[in-house]
């Protein structure tokens, strides 16, 4: 079945007007979080409610938010804007087709247009079924060439077993180098009845930011806005220790962000994680300053481990290791894979970062490991593995290419 | 005659389950700890049940045992014994009882119920009086799974002095669904 329905989401000029418009066009907003917690503007950085679509099951909707992406001409050297749209549904979708003009970005059949680097940013969506999608344009500013002036258009199908509404958001950000930026982190700490060791009070949660400063300094990005609020949530604590409950909590979780003001980066960082988990991001990329969908979060385990890294007490280390758990989840956020998944596969986004593929694989287990994959990418805050072999002998393991720089750098919510 | 043995051999060997191949794989230590140590879990059942059995128990309990290793795959490395190892019971029983590490003692009593179903009874009762929480909170999370009638008494003793909102909610709501 391949029926589809014209939906138009004018934008004129300025995010009152998309709003206003968005709404009068919205069939129907079950998303919960309304506009209100949604339509902000912070200066250089922004976010809007579209308004949403509502699409029968098997069926595609083409969604064109107008004006509001014609990016090029704003996209001058030296500075620009940068847009990320999600679309947020209560069935699951495929994203699956982008448009513009005459190029034609990536289809569902697999069928790639344009220059094959921008098709690599969004091959995760051939076919990928999930209710939250996020699209970022461009994905890296140096790549903002490839995008072509004009509106902008999106194939939604419906892949769930009942109709779907799609809720249309985007976030919109104007830089002026993309050589720099704050990221805004909002931590919810749950407390299994008593204080977390880990990060146990206001003043310890700023020392956990300084190590995710420390991680993030080579590129330029640094913690600006940081709230932190204690919880006391005994099913909560309980739900995550479940195989399968951290998936539901974090959704629930980040669904309950809707109508917060702060533009926040939003980490749930609980007492323990079922198997031993050490961190999860809700998408990849996240949906950029947008709270209240699904995939509004990252989660994280802040335990004592009683284990000390060399020149560091245990509970700096315990604090360290929290700080690479909610950075490494935050690169998720801002649109990194894996310099290498466990299989030695990846996916073959930015060409500066080294990979160490299945021919690593020296004792033939199917997986390639820290020790196989010295020099080979090992040392990256996004290799698979926390390497606590390089971490005890003192390697941090937080090295970022350049590009992966230029793509947080790009993601809109570093400004 | 030659060619017709060399034939059957040939025929034989392909038709080896590609399980019975991976009975030799060998992980040191070393790749082990990192196979344990991802940050989005670690490996299930079907990656330890592929490796060479007696050379990943040995290596699993090494891991353990070893207080320089990060306590995460150390923890990770008791619920795979547990896949690999038929006295993966009694050995993590052991460990529990004896760990000193709260984060490991918690992770002991986990995996001991999984390898030991109701035989964890006694020691997950005894655990309901640890000095640390999360012990406490796991060995309630595993006593509320058992339907052994002991278990739940053992759970409405505790109810009298346990003072953690978690465990106390583990608690109630089992032995709100026992009734």
């Amino acid at each position: 079945m391949d029926v589809k329905r014209g939906f138009l989401i004018r934008f004129i000029s300025g995010f009152a007007v998309v709003t206003a418009l968005a709404a009068l066009a919205a069939c129907s907003d079950s998303g919960g979080d309304g506009d209100s917690g949604n339509s902000n503007d912070f200066g250089s950085i922004a976010r809007a409610s579209l308004g949403s679509v509502t699409i029968n099951p098997g069926e595609t909707a083409t969604v064109k938010p107008a004006a509001s992406l014609n990016r090029k001409a704003d996209f001058t050297q030296g500075g620009g804007y940068v847009n990320a749209v999600t679309f947020d549904s209560d069935q699951p979708i495929v994203i699956s087709s982008m448009a513009s003009g005459g190029s034609r970005f990536f289809y569902t059949d697999g069928s790639v247009y344009g220059d094959t680097r921008v098709a690599y940013f969004y091959n995760w969506a051939w076919g990928s079924s999930d209710t939250t999608q996020t699209l970022v344009m461009p994905p890296m500013y140096t790549l903002a060439d490839l995008f072509p002036s004009g509106d902008y258009e999106f194939e939604v199908l419906n892949a769930g077993s009942g109709p779907a509404t799609v809720n249309v958001y985007q976030t919109r950000k104007s830089d002026s180098s993309f050589s720099s930026g704050q990221i805004d982190l909002n931590f919810f700490v749950y407390r299994a009845g008593e204080d977390n060791p880990v990060i146990p009070s206001q003043a310890e949660a700023e020392k956990v930011v300084g190590y995710i400063n420390n991680i993030f300094a080579p590129i330029g990005v640094s913690v600006g806005t940081f709230n932190v609020e204690f919880i006391d949530d005994t099913n909560a604590v309980n739900q995550v220790l479940d195989d399968g409950g951290m998936e539901a909590f974090l959704a629930q979780a980040s669904r309950a962000t809707a109508g917060r003001g702060d533009k926040g980066i939003n980490c749930f960082i609980m007492p323990r994680l079922a198997g031993d988990t050490l961190g999860m991001d809700g998408s990849i990329p996240g949906p950029g300053i947008i709270h209240g969908t699904p995939k509004s979060g990252l989660i994280a385990q802040a335990a004592p481990l009683g284990w000390a890294m060399a020149g560091r007490t245990e509970h700096e280390t315990d604090q360290v290791v929290l700080a690479k758990i909610l950075a490494h989840e935050m690169g998720h956020y801002f649109g990194l894979f894996h310099t290498t998944e466990s299989d030695g596969s990846r996916t073959p986004i930015l060409s500066d970062r080294p990979h160490c593929g299945n021919d690593n694989d020296d004792d033939g287990d199917g997986t390639v490991t820290g020790p196989e994959c010295r020099g080979k990418g090992a040392d990256y805050l996004m290799f698979w593995v926390f390497d606590s072999g390089l971490v005890s002998s003192g390697d941090a393991q937080v090295t970022l290419s350049p590009m992966e720089g230029q793509l947080i750098n790009t993601f809109p919510a570093v400004n | 005659m030659i060619r017709k043995l060399m034939i059957a051999s040939l025929a034989a060997l392909l038709m080896v389950p590609a399980a019975a191949w991976a009975q030799g794989i060998v992980v040191e230590r070393e790749e082990m700890i990192s196979v344990l140590s991802g940050y989005h879990g670690g490996p299930g059942a079907e990656y330890w049940q592929r490796l060479d059995p007696a050379a990943t128990r040995a290596t699993l309990r090494a891991i353990i045992e070893d207080e320089t290793v990060f306590p995460v795959a150390r923890s990770r490395a008791m619920r795979a014994l547990t896949h690999v190892d038929g006295a993966a019971a009694d050995y993590l029983g052991a460990r529990a009882a004896s760990e000193k590490n709260t984060y490991l003692r918690a992770a002991a009593y986990d995996a001991h119920a999984r390898a030991a179903g109701e035989q964890a009874l006694p020691a997950l009762a005894n655990a309901l009086n640890d000095s640390d929480a999360m012990v406490r909170i796991m060995a309630a999370r595993n006593l509320s799974r058992l339907a052994a009638p002991e278990a739940k008494q053992s759970l409405r003793r505790a109810m009298e002095t346990e003072n953690n909102g978690v465990a106390r909610s583990i608690m109630m709501r089992s032995l709100k669904e026992d009734k």
